[in-house]
């Protein structure tokens, strides 16, 4: 496959033309919210906490750190839920064609048979399929979507649901919450380590439409488990938006590595709440790979809440003309012996925009707390912009905080260098960018870190001809 | 093989206002070695550069020929794939970037080595037998290009590069300096490696006497305020060594 067809498939397909048997239509009010609730049937309960949000989304507004424009989404005119069928399938044979035509592109069901533990693949609203390998399921891991796992396990997920990102966490987390749909639940069981990574895939297909998964995984005492999403969508000249939140548990001595390859479409929104709470000896690390969308804000957190819990926040952002990476990572140390390792690396090509942004935390009375935080920006033109907003809240004399940022131009010495070994410019850049982003790579399933030098390859390539 | 002679004729290049090259001339054909000494500042590493297409290096005025073709209008990369190679004074580290993904990015834009017909075993048997030749250690194929390399260490990856895209005109920017005399010897032996077997013309930038008398140049230059003020064979060097290059 060539970087032309990649991007042909990734970005540039056209939207399946599919008949939705769910259309909750345009526009975002009550009737929105008791349409999906009816489609879903889901329980009266479930309707007073989606209308609650839904006034507390009304009710806020965007972080006043981001472009004003954020303020004129014009929220009535896109489709909250739209969905072919309620039930995902099982079998990538019962799947409607065009539908599967698209994942089969996407390569998910190949990767499927090669090396994942469990596909779920979400068009639009809800998943189309969702499968995990037998043995797991009798090892008692959970792999499903919101509403079912909330309808059929309540006693795992519902004391998490909402609890770790709150409804009026921001105005985008109250969004979610009023009409979330799809998204992964997951449970994993004590001591149960799953090998092979579980694969969320999503994929926005209509024009004007919103996707606001909402994903809760819980990996319990002494369990490990690798997750990965992929996101992409075919490119309107209008807005998409998506709006997630993720919520993680990590209980004592259990380890998650929560992997994101995000490659949306330059009309994509991308507003998303991610966080992690980190449980006594356990270790959450989020690996959070920005690629496309028009903007994207996203600082996935760390709440490490028991001892010598840890955490790690390694990020990729690449921006080009007309894009802005507002991402970064947020640590809260709530308990001793709490560790944070935040690493981000940012690229910004043209007039992109990519940065960092962050917090880091430490409660008063806390001892022997770490954390080191590195942004290292990269400008790939001369008038490139970048920024690096940290904020550390540290008190206590016995912790060890360290920041380091830096800022570099691509070095003209080095793209000649490599010219004059035969490289073309574009090919001497592409290099340098994978060179500079090399060492969060290497820590990728190698099928991602394949993916993601292409994906980086084709964006310098667009740039520089 | 094609004719791969280098012609540069009457070659002005101005730099921020300075005078850096001034009418000058010069051919080397295929297999013939041509030193390039002079003072400090006198052009030398910019004459290097020019040839290759450095963009801070553009000529005003004059051409270099090579092969017949006017390689002016040529990118670097372009210059490079026709068979144009300098091996640098101080190359440049590449953090992230192994040697090895390097060396076998940087081999397919080579189209006489038919890089795209070897497997990747051939290529790595062909690679360690090169870096038994310049000695380097196997393991230097995992390390990041040039990143704490030492001195020598990367004056032994440039030589490494130049055997293994076997250039049809190779420039030497003070390759000799912080080698000790075993690389020494190695260097002066893949100059002569490739003269022999591939007709490799050179153009060789140093101030070491002993370097110039192992490597029997054809033609020896010196260069001064951007002028060839002398050229001959090894009497020439015979004047310099007496009288340093101050003498006319």
């Amino acid at each position: 496959m060539t970087l032309m067809d990649l991007d042909a498939i990734m970005k540039e397909q056209e939207a399946v033309k599919t008949p939705y048997a769910f259309n909750a239509g345009e526009g975002l009010n009550e009737g929105t919210i008791r349409y999906m609730v009816e489609a879903k049937k889901e329980s009266e309960a479930w309707l007073q906490f989606r209308l609650n949000a839904l006034k507390v989304f009304r009710s806020k507004t965007v972080p006043t750190w981001l472009p004003t424009w954020l303020n004129d989404i014009d929220y009535q005119h896109l489709s909250y839920y739209l969905a072919e069928s309620r039930n995902a399938k099982r079998t990538w044979e019962e799947v409607p064609t065009n539908i599967k035509q698209t994942f089969e592109k996407l390569g998910i069901p190949e990767r499927e048979r090669r090396f994942l533990a469990g596909v779920e693949a979400q068009f639009d609203s809800e998943f189309a399929y969702a499968k995990m390998r037998t043995q797991l399921e009798q090892q008692g891991v959970i792999f499903t979507d919101s509403t079912e796992g909330l309808r059929q396990y309540p006693e795992i997920f519902k004391p998490y649901f909402a609890k770790i990102v709150p409804i009026y966490d921001n105005k985008f987390s109250a969004l979610n919450s009023a009409v979330f749909s799809g998204g992964s639940f997951i449970y994993v069981p004590r001591d149960v380590k799953v090998q092979q990574p579980l694969q969320a895939y999503f994929r926005i297909n209509a024009e004007r439409s919103g996707q606001f998964e909402r994903t809760l995984i819980v990996v319990d005492e002494g369990a490990e488990l690798t997750y990965m999403e992929g996101c992409t969508a075919p490119a309107f000249n209008t807005q998409n938006l998506h709006s997630a939140v993720v919520e993680l548990v990590v209980k004592k001595g259990a380890k998650l590595q929560y992997i994101t390859v995000q490659n949306w479409s330059s009309n994509v929104l991308n507003l998303v709440t991610k966080r992690g709470w980190v449980e006594e000896d356990a270790e959450l690390r989020w690996i959070d790979c920005n690629i496309g969308s028009r903007i994207t804000v996203k600082y996935p957190g760390l709440i490490l809440k028991g001892r010598k819990a840890r955490g790690e926040v390694l990020s990729i952002a690449l921006a080009h003309d007309g894009q802005r990476q507002d991402t970064g990572a947020r640590a809260l140390h709530l308990a001793d012996e709490t560790s944070s390792n935040i690493v981000s690396k940012s690229i910004s090509i043209g007039q992109g925009w990519a940065g960092y942004r962050g917090q880091v935390y430490v409660k008063p009375g806390l001892e022997h707390c770490k954390n080191s935080t590195e942004c290292h920006s990269l400008l790939l033109g001369e008038t490139s912009p970048t920024g690096t907003f940290p904020t550390l809240e540290i008190s206590g004399d016995s912790h060890d905080v360290r920041h380091e940022a830096s800022i570099a131009c691509i070095d003209e010495e080095k793209l000649f260098y490599l010219q004059q070994r035969g490289l073309k410019r574009s090919e001497a850049m592409s290099l340098s960018v994978n060179g500079f982003v090399n060492d969060l790579v290497r820590l990728f399933p190698l099928e991602y870190s394949v993916e993601l030098k292409r994906l980086i390859d084709l964006e310098i390539g667009n740039a520089v001809g | 093989m094609a004719n791969s002679t280098l012609k540069i004729e009457n070659l002005d290049l101005e730099i921020a206002g300075q005078k850096v090259l001034q009418a000058l001339s010069m051919t080397i054909r295929p297999s013939e070695i041509h030193i390039l000494m002079g003072p400090n500042g006198a052009g030398k590493s910019s004459l290097a550069k020019a040839i290759v297409g450095h963009p801070h290096y553009v000529p005003q005025r004059g051409h270099i020929i090579f092969g017949e073709q006017k390689v002016d209008p040529w990118t670097p990369d372009k210059r490079a794939q026709m068979g144009i190679f300098m091996a640098f004074q101080s190359p440049c580290e590449v953090e992230g970037v192994s040697v090895a993904n390097f060396l076998r990015t940087a081999i397919h834009a080579y189209p006489h080595l038919q890089a795209s017909q070897y497997a990747a075993t051939q290529f790595y048997h062909h690679l360690y037998a090169l870096m038994d030749q310049v000695g380097l250690k196997r393991d230097f194929t995992g390390r990041e290009l040039n990143k704490g390399f030492s001195g020598g260490e990367k004056k032994r990856l440039e030589m490494l590069q130049m055997l293994l895209f076997q250039p049809r005109l190779a420039i030497l920017d003070e390759i000799d300096s912080s080698l000790d005399i075993e690389a020494f010897q190695m260097v002066v032996d893949a100059i002569h490696c490739l003269q022999k077997n591939c007709k490799t013309g050179f153009l060789i930038v140093t101030h070491s006497i002993p370097f110039i008398e192992q490597i029997c140049p054809s033609r020896i230059h010196l260069l001064k305020f951007g002028r060839i003020v002398q050229s001959g064979g090894k009497e020439l060097l015979a004047r310099i060594q007496k009288f340093g290059f101050n003498e006319n």
